[in-house]
């Protein structure tokens, strides 16, 4: 079946949160346009396509992400609305949001999922909860999710992708003034597929920190896009990824400084294992009237096998000149010599690798997820992969 | 009891010969000292004990504990109980020095089909160490090796050398960038290791740390081979004389 006839047997519901028609038309003009093309350059779109064809034709009964307290406990400071059943001033709130970059030529596959999922969950964060919230994706199917936190409140939010089959969801995530994020996310199931788009929009003086892990998939593609808009706003992105042999894992981020004085710091470490393909691509965008804008992306890599193959692009783009801005990437290899100074210690060479290998990856682990994904990582190292030498 | 026997050792490193038929046996419970003009093969003798990478023994046998040594992998001569305190102590990020130790610890004792120590035991054991070679608990936490100073490095290397007690040890130039307060204590820490059943190779350039740590033999390295033994007073008369004195004399 080719792209076309997948887009023509989309299901037209009538929606109050989407026009399934223009979302069927902007997707059908975006899969040609030229942003596309160049945006989807190491990860061909049409797999995924073919992963939401499959997921029409085989719907599962519970596609929406189990939300829940730490503890399981009610908290009245969350609410949650289905789409479906939004009022008509969430309605008019989702409308400003989900066409806020999201609905647009970039993400076509934002209008998939929401054509696919046909509904979507809103939540509304009223005060600081007193427990972290958990978004757990765990299920085949598309899921839209909309949170929006409150001026002042503070959030710790887990999330993670747990589905083996194929999966799709975009988040967007809008932070009141001065309120505070921890958001820990985690995908580290080998799906069949899974493309995950989360949007974060921070007003003045909020606070943003994010610890992004992730595994290779037989098709995986995170974008990631923060949109600094209040003066004073802060990110922190620590990520880790390791991409097992056979795997694919292609992440893009992008963050723009749209007021002055804001912040921005990533740090990425990523490990290529076997015959994978890794893509990192990040990009910081400073606008013109962002004066005093301070931003910097490291992303690291090492490719520990030789058909690992590994792409890495910082991209700037800078209108101000007022800016602290730094940016840095690169692929390499373990150190010989800590190899060696580990094994003179009695360590075999395996575990020599595994531990310098882990140690790079744990520099960027923090927070509730780090030691799920610690362990997760030491398995795939601690694994020989075909034609590794390792 | 030997434990380390060289014979007519020839070793190339990158096509280019650097020990040229070398002999040396140690004794359990002797300590040798290796000195040696720059560029006379004392760390390239290091280096082939360890097992490094790219040392090629061209002809000769090295025995450890009555084993072949070249047929055993690197962490087989360590479980065997050979250690090598490097001139170079590696920085390693992101692995702190405590969890660097145990690994190292619980490998051996694994290959040697022991009980590993409790967590409790080991710590208690690092800690003690540290402080007998004053050096602050922190730097336990610390990633190994990683931002220490030179005579930390130095210290950080005797530590591994009192908490896995190899039955020969190879200390590579440990002298080498440590104060004069450095090397007494160092030297303060190698002592203790000492004892009947062990051996010790020190590899240095300076008598100094001959007066801390007296040696049986002293042996002086040239062009990769030994050209000259003798006791302590060989290495008081090196200082005095300059290496010139061997080609001389």
């Amino acid at each position: 079946m080719n792209v076309a006839e997948i887009l023509n047997d989309l299901p037209r519901r009538n929606m109050a949160w989407l026009d399934s028609n223009e979302a069927a038309e902007r997707l059908s003009a975006s899969l040609v346009s030229g942003v596309v093309k160049e945006q989807w350059k190491y990860t061909p779109i049409k797999g995924f396509i073919e992963g939401f064809n499959s997921s029409l034709a085989n719907p599962v009964d519970m596609p929406d992400p189990v939300v829940m307290a730490i503890d399981g406990a009610e908290q009245p400071q969350i609410e949650l609305v289905p789409f479906n059943a939004a009022a008509s001033e969430d309605l008019a709130y989702l409308g400003n949001v989900l066409h806020d970059g999201i609905f647009s030529e970039r993400y076509p596959l934002a209008d998939l999922t929401a054509l696919t999922a046909g509904n979507g969950l809103l939540i509304r964060i009223l005060d600081t909860p007193q427990q972290p919230l958990l978004i757990d994706f765990s299920h085949t199917g598309c899921s839209p999710v909309v949170i929006s936190v409150a001026p002042n409140a503070h959030l710790e939010l887990i999330e993670t992708a747990s589905a083996v089959g194929f999966h799709s969801e975009f988040i967007r995530i809008d932070l009141g003034e001065h309120a505070v994020l921890h958001h820990g996310r985690s995908a580290l199931a080998i799906a069949t597929g899974h493309w995950s788009l989360l949007q974060v929009s921070l007003a003045e003086g909020a606070s943003y920190s994010l610890q992004s892990y992730a595994t290779g998939a037989q098709r995986r593609r995170i974008d990631t896009q923060v949109l600094l808009r209040g003066r004073g706003a802060r990110v922190e992105i620590d990520g880790a990824y390791l991409v097992e042999d056979g795997c694919h894992l292609d992440q893009q981020t992008i963050i723009e400084h749209e007021a002055p004085d804001t912040f921005s710091k990533q740090r990425f470490h990523g490990i290529g294992l076997g015959k994978s393909k890794t893509t990192f691509n990040g990009r910081i965008h400073i606008h013109r009237n962002a004066p005093r804008s301070d931003a910097a992306l490291t992303n690291k890599n090492l490719a520990l096998d030789p058909e690992a193959v590994i792409n890495t692009k910082p991209e700037l783009e800078i209108y101000t000149d007022d800016v602290k801005c730094s940016h840095g990437a690169t692929v390499g290899q373990l150190s010989e010599d800590a190899i060696f100074y580990l094994r003179t210690r009695g360590l075999s060479d395996e575990s020599a690798r595994a531990v310098l290998a882990t140690a790079f990856l744990k520099t960027c682990l923090h927070g509730r997820l780090a030691k799920t994904v610690e362990q997760r990582f030491l398995e795939a190292l601690s694994m020989d992969s075909p034609g590794s030498g390792r | 009891m030997k434990l380390l026997e060289v014979d007519d050792l020839h070793v190339t490193v990158d096509g280019q010969k650097i020990l040229n038929g070398l002999s040396l046996t140690i004794e359990a419970g002797e300590v040798h000292a290796l000195m040696g003009p720059n560029g006379s093969g004392k760390s390239t003798l290091a280096n082939v004990l360890a097992g490094r990478p790219g040392y090629q023994i061209t002809s000769g046998t090295i025995h450890f504990k009555g084993e072949q040594l070249k047929d055993l992998k690197v962490e087989e001569r360590a479980h065997l109980g050979l250690f090598m305190a490097f001139q170079y102590p590696v920085e390693i990020p992101g692995v702190s020095n405590m969890e660097f130790m145990k690994a190292a610890l619980d490998a051996q004792a694994a290959a040697r089909e022991e009980e590993p120590l409790s967590a409790i035991e080991f710590m208690k054991a690092v800690r003690k160490i540290a402080e007998e070679l004053d050096l602050n608990p922190d730097f336990l936490k610390r990633g190994v090796n990683e931002g220490f100073s030179g005579g930390e490095k130095k210290r950080n290397e005797i530590l591994q050398l009192l908490l896995l007690q190899p039955t020969l040890a190879v200390l590579d130039e440990t002298d080498s960038g440590l104060d004069i307060d450095a090397i007494q204590t160092v030297s303060a820490g190698v002592n203790r290791f000492r004892n009947t059943d062990n051996g010790l190779l020190l590899i240095t350039h300076y008598q100094r740390l001959l007066d801390y740590i007296v040696p049986d033999v002293v042996h002086v390295l040239a062009n990769g081979r030994i050209v000259r033994s003798g006791d302590k007073g060989l290495a008081l008369t090196l200082e005095e004389k300059g290496y010139a004195w061997l080609s001389t004399s």
